[in-house]
C-alpha cells in the first residue's frame, strides 16, 4: 500500500469558483479511482460532489477526465497512472458541480435518433443470422457513459453536432434485420447536423470502455447515404 | 462552465488537426501546379523548381502531403474491415499494406516522370 496524491478539479456553482483539490489517498494494486474517490468522500471532504453506481463499467455513470484521458473511474487503477493523478468533469457538457456534468444535450439528441424499433407490420417469428446479429452487436453495448462526446473535439467545438454514440445508436437500429424504419432512419443520419459533420478524427472510438466503434457506424451510415444517392 | 476538448489538446489531436489542415495547403498547391504547368509551353515538371523558395515550398508541401495519406492510412481499418477464417483481419497489416500500396505506386509515378 503506497500513498498517492490525487488533484480534483472542481466547480462551485454557487460562487462560480474553479478550483483544485489536493487529497493524498493509500491505494493498492487494484485500487480504482473511483474507490479512492469514494474513500476521499467517505473519510476527507463531504464536498466533494461525483456520480457514480455499478461499480463495474456496466452503468457508465462514473466518467471523468484522468490524467486528460476520458475514462470510467471504476475501471482505472491507480497504479497505471501517472502521479500526481489529475481528475477532472468530462469536457465538452457543462458542469454542474464538481464533477458532475450536464448531460441533457446527450438525451436530446439520443431521442431525436428515436433508439427503439419501429416496425409498420406486426411482429411474427424472425431469424436473426449470426452475421447480422454481429453487425448491431457492437453499437448495441454502449453503455451511454459519454466518453466519446468528451473525446470528439468536433462536438468541442460544435454542440449541434448529434455525437459519436447518438449516431452509433442510430447505426444499430439501421441496421437491425427487425426495424422496418430505413427512410426515416437515414433522412435523420443525412440530417446537416448529423453524420457529415464528423470530419473522423477516430477519438470516439479510442476513448469508449465497452470496444463500441462509433467512428466505424459513422462513416458506413455515410457510405450508405453515399450509395443511396447515387441510385 | 464547461471544458472543451480542443483541437490541440495533446500531440494526437496536434497530429490529426495538421491533417485536417493539411488537404486545404495540398489543394491550394494542386491549383498553383496546375495554373503553373498550363502558363508554361514547356510541360516539364523542372518549372515547379526553379527556385530555392519553390524547392522549400514543395518539401513542405510534401510533409504535410504524407501527414495526410499517413494519417488516413492509420484510419483505414476503422472502415475497411477484413474477414478471415472468421476473424478479422489486424488493423495494423491493413494500415501497412495499404502504405505500401501506396509507397509502390509512388515509386511507379516517379519513375514514369522521370
Amino acid at each position: 500500500m503506497s500513498e498517492v496524491k490525487i488533484l480534483v478539479k472542481r466547480f462551485d456553482p454557487d460562487s462560480k469558483r474553479v478550483y483544485t483539490s489536493e487529497y493524498k489517498v493509500l491505494a493498492e494494486d487494484d485500487t480504482m479511482v473511483l474507490d479512492a474517490l469514494i474513500h476521499i468522500k467517505n473519510e476527507i471532504d463531504r464536498t466533494l460532489t461525483f456520480r457514480y453506481s455499478c461499480r463495474m463499467g456496466i452503468c457508465g455513470s462514473c466518467g471523468m477526465v484522468i490524467n486528460g484521458k476520458p475514462l470510467l473511474a471504476c475501471q482505472t487503477r491507480i497504479k497505471e497512472l501517472k502521479e500526481p493523478i489529475v481528475v477532472e468533469p468530462l469536457y465538452n457538457f457543462n458542469i454542474i458541480k464538481d464533477l458532475v456534468v450536464d448531460f441533457d444535450i446527450f438525451i436530446d439528441y439520443l431521442k431525436e435518433m428515436k433508439p427503439y424499433i419501429i416496425r409498420q407490420e406486426e411482429l411474427k417469428e424472425i431469424i436473426i443470422k449470426p452475421e447480422e446479429l454481429e453487425v448491431i452487436a457492437n453499437p448495441s453495448a454502449c453503455i451511454n457513459c459519454m466518453l466519446c462526446f468528451a473525446a470528439c473535439p468536433v462536438f468541442g467545438y460544435d454542440q449541434t453536432f448529434k455525437g459519436p454514440a447518438t449516431l452509433a445508436l442510430l447505426y444499430r437500429y439501421l441496421m437491425d434485420p427487425i426495424d422496418q424504419a430505413e427512410e426515416e432512419r437515414l433522412k435523420i443520419a443525412n440530417d446537416k447536423d448529423a453524420v457529415w459533420k464528423c470530419s473522423f478524427w477516430g477519438e470516439c472510438s479510442n476513448a469508449c470502455p465497452k470496444g463500441v466503434d462509433p467512428a466505424f457506424s459513422i462513416q458506413r451510415l455515410k457510405l450508405m447515404l453515399a450509395i443511396k444517392s447515387l441510385r | 462552465m464547461k471544458t472543451r476538448v480542443g483541437y490541440f489538446r495533446n500531440a494526437r489531436y496536434t497530429f490529426k488537426f495538421l491533417r485536417e489542415i493539411s488537404s486545404f495547403i495540398l489543394a491550394i498547391y494542386a491549383i498553383y501546379v496546375l495554373f503553373k504547368l498550363l502558363s508554361y509551353n514547356d510541360k516539364s515538371y523542372t518549372i515547379l523548381f526553379s527556385s530555392p523558395l519553390q524547392i522549400a515550398i514543395a518539401i513542405i508541401v510534401m510533409i504535410f502531403a504524407l501527414i495526410h495519406s499517413i494519417s488516413w492510412f492509420y484510419l483505414m481499418p476503422k472502415i475497411i474491415r477484413i474477414k478471415i477464417n472468421k476473424k478479422y483481419l489486424d488493423s495494423r497489416i491493413v494500415f501497412a499494406s495499404s502504405l505500401m500500396v501506396f509507397v509502390i505506386i509512388s515509386i511507379i509515378l516517379i519513375i514514369a516522370l522521370i
